[in-house]
């Protein structure tokens, strides 16, 4: 049994101006120990999605259908407060801006103290040393004086840090990180991204990594989901969907990544157009107003059929009507100037079977 | 935190001399200006029909024929050393805080204004209890339960009591309470020492017509300030965490969506405490207000400044005290 089980997620806010459909009927599973990377531009469902698992977007203008299981458990149906029990101890999250995630008013310390005294009893003394021990964890210096700074002391690193500690401190199986270095200098986001990978790894648990940074991606995750206009567009091991990408989606996210190893003709290709609006989605394919491709598919499918999240290959799936052939084809031309050279992915792609073999190693501790 | 408050200090005495200044200069320096000589302003401190004899003797008495940095100097040190006046005769001796002696009966100003001021206080701070604790909670409940109908229903009475002067709303008051339904009959001030519970009981009326008004304002601003809050980053950390929904609002939201309001409490408490004038005057209390109202009716120069400077005294000290405050509560604040 896969950690996380999301199961067809709907999420509709009601608004004055129309019902949103944030997330439209969106499937994947997670297994313990595993990195997720959720990718996608602004507004296409991924913060509402962890928000929806974490259980955060509970108003009454919210509808929320589907499941999402954890450890077997739906967590959709459950009740406020059991949701409220698992907040914090069976699932944690950070935040993309450090600072303002952080009460400016209480220290550092005293907000990990509080988050670790919600899910144990224990006392304060006990709940401090906790989070000297944590701080000490994340790489913070002195973390017995440091413990009682204030955020505003903490440098944007240290706070995100801080944030890492205060969400591990009750030994999560799923941490959810949202955008956790976008708000970051470069130098910091390696960083903080190889402390969530130690971490991951000393804890055990699986990751799910929101982001429209592909570089981060590419550098942590096993598993990619990309989403568009609430939907899953490609799903995937790290290597299909960088190697080769089935959906043009994905081809124009990865087009516009800027690369330093391949002197481009021209400028960096951007997908032209905007998401669209979640209130009024294109009928058909979501995608297909900014799509290049629509004329390669016979009839007038990409405007009237919703596209099914369909195998390409063993473990590999894309929501698009473009046959086998031209999908192979269109990527054998952008391939040159769009495939990603990025440090840590998996040369070879035997993935399906490394996949299942790390799962047990990594669920042995 | 120490050098903040030692600059804060001093920056409130800057203040009171400058106010001093500029009441001193109110009052003696732009009737010189306007063409008044020393015995035409001594003529306003003597009785009807004087003699010229008793003027001139006034305008020696007061010092008015010195320069005017000379006279000022007079005032401050009365303040703050007490003064002799020479009457002739005799040398009466003022004591510190000295404002000066009534126009009209003849007395120190000060002990007028101290006999006053418990009143005043008395009407203050029970007021001011009423309208935070009232306001604040009206204030939260209306933004957790945003669109409800106790939130349309508070934000229309608080609407209403903004907008309702006291002198209506305490006329409507006493009019229900203390006439038609003799709840609270015979409102008039008894001091706290000699009958408590009849203090309090005269004074109900009072806090609640004062609290009414600050309360509706207090509970906009804290409803303002908890959606803001509430909206807030650090809230959704806190519910992330798995805090129970009431440790979110309280130790979370409402913690930082107070401090503004701090602020604001400070300065009308300190404002009001230099006298209730509306409120005063229509419950016939007589504190600082009443005070001031008698004393700019009779043109009595002493007293008028006297009132001014001890109004201005507790806007200083409350502010300075909202600032020191602030500190506490927003660390950010410390450092900086």
């Amino acid at each position: 049994m896969a950690l996380l089980e999301v199961t067809d997620l709907r999420v509709r806010f009601k608004t004055d101006d129309g019902i949103v459909k944030a997330v439209d009927g969106l499937t994947f599973q997670l297994e313990r120990g595993r990195t997720l990377g959720i990718v996608g531009e602004s507004g296409s469902g991924k913060s509402v999605t962890s928000l929806a698992i974490m259980g955060l977007h509970r108003g009454k203008d919210t509808e929320i259908t589907g499941t999402v299981k954890l450890e077997g458990e739906d967590l959709v149906s459950a009740s406020d407060e059991r949701v409220r029990q698992l907040r914090g101890s069976k699932m944690a999250m950070i935040f993309q801006d450090p600072l303002s995630s952080l009460h400016p008013y209480y220290t550092v310390g005293t907000q990990i103290i509080e988050a670790y005294r919600v899910h144990n009893k224990v006392s304060k003394q006990v709940a401090r040393t906790r989070a000297i021990e944590l701080l000490g964890r994340v790489g913070i210096p002195q973390p017995n004086v440091r413990v009682d700074d204030y955020p505003h002391q903490f440098s944007g690193g240290m706070r995100q840090r801080a944030m890492i500690a205060m969400a591990l401190s009750c030994d999560p199986g799923l941490l959810i990180a949202d955008e956790p270095t976008t708000a970051l200098d470069v130098t910091v986001q390696a960083q903080i991204l190889d402390l969530i990978v130690d971490l991951q790894h000393e804890f055990g648990s699986a990751v799910i990594i929101i982001t429209h940074d592909l570089g981060v991606v590419a550098e942590i995750a096993d598993q990619v989901l990309v989403m568009y206009a609430g939907r899953a567009a490609e799903a995937g091991t790290a290597g299909h969907v960088f190697r080769e990408p089935g959906h043009p989606y994905t081809w124009g996210l990865l087009g516009s990544m800027p690369r330093l190893d391949v002197e481009r003709v021209d400028r960096l290709r951007p997908i032209p157009g905007t998401p669209p609006s979640l209130i009024n989605v294109p009928p058909g394919c979501p995608f297909h107003p900014r799509c290049a491709y629509p004329a390669q598919v016979p009839g007038d499918r990409c405007r009237t059929d919703v596209p099914a999240l369909l195998d390409i290959s063993p473990g590999h799936r894309t929501a698009c009507h473009l046959t086998a052939g031209k999908r192979q084809e269109i990527w054998a031309q952008l391939a040159p100037e769009a495939a990603p050279q990025v440090p840590g992915l998996p040369q070879e792609q035997d993935d399906t079977e490394s996949t299942a073999a790390t799962v047990t190693e990594v669920e042995a501790p | 935190m120490i050098t903040f408050i030692i600059r804060r200090l001093l920056t409130a005495i800057f203040l009171l001399i400058v106010v001093s200044m500029i009441t001193f200069g109110i009052f003696f320096l732009i009737p010189r200006l306007a063409g008044q000589n020393a015995y035409e302003l001594a003529t306003q401190y003597v009785g009807r029909n004087p003699t010229r004899a008793a003027i001139l003797q006034m305008e020696a008495k007061l010092g008015l024929n010195e320069s005017l940095p000379v006279q000022y100097w007079h005032f401050l040190s009365g303040i703050v050393a007490g003064a002799h006046y020479n009457d002739g005769p005799s040398v009466t001796y003022c004591p510190p805080p000295c404002f000066g002696y009534s126009f009209r009966s003849q007395q120190p100003v000060w002990p007028q204004m101290v006999s006053a001021m418990p009143v005043t206080v008395s009407l203050a701070i029970g007021a001011a209890i009423l309208w935070l604790l009232g306001g604040v909670a009206i204030g939260v409940l209306s933004a957790l339960r945003r669109g409800s109908i106790f939130d349309r229903f508070s934000m229309a009475v608080a609407l209403a009591g903004v907008s309702l002067p006291i002198f209506f709303t305490g006329l409507i008051s006493l009019e229900l309470f203390s006439y038609k339904w003799p709840i609270f009959p015979n409102v008039q001030w008894v001091p706290i020492t000699s009958n408590p519970a009849l203090w309090a009981r005269n004074l109900v009326l009072p806090w609640v017509t004062l609290a009414f008004l600050y309360a509706a304002l207090y509970a906009r601003l804290t409803r303002a300030g908890m959606l803001e809050t509430m909206n807030e980053d650090y809230i959704r950390t806190a519910r992330a965490k798995g805090l129970r929904e009431r440790t979110v609002v309280v130790r979370h939201g409402l913690r930082a969506a107070l401090t503004p309001i701090l602020t604001i409490f400070g300065m009308d408490l300190g404002l009001l405490l230099g006298g209730a004038v509306l409120t005063e005057s229509t419950f016939s209390l007589p504190g600082l207000g009443q005070f001031t109202i008698l004393a700019i009716q009779n043109q009595d120069f002493p007293e008028i400044m006297g009132v001014v400077l001890l109004a201005a005294f507790f806007i200083v000290v409350a502010n300075m005290l909202v600032d020191i405050l602030y500190a506490v509560v927003d660390p950010r604040v410390r450092t900086a």
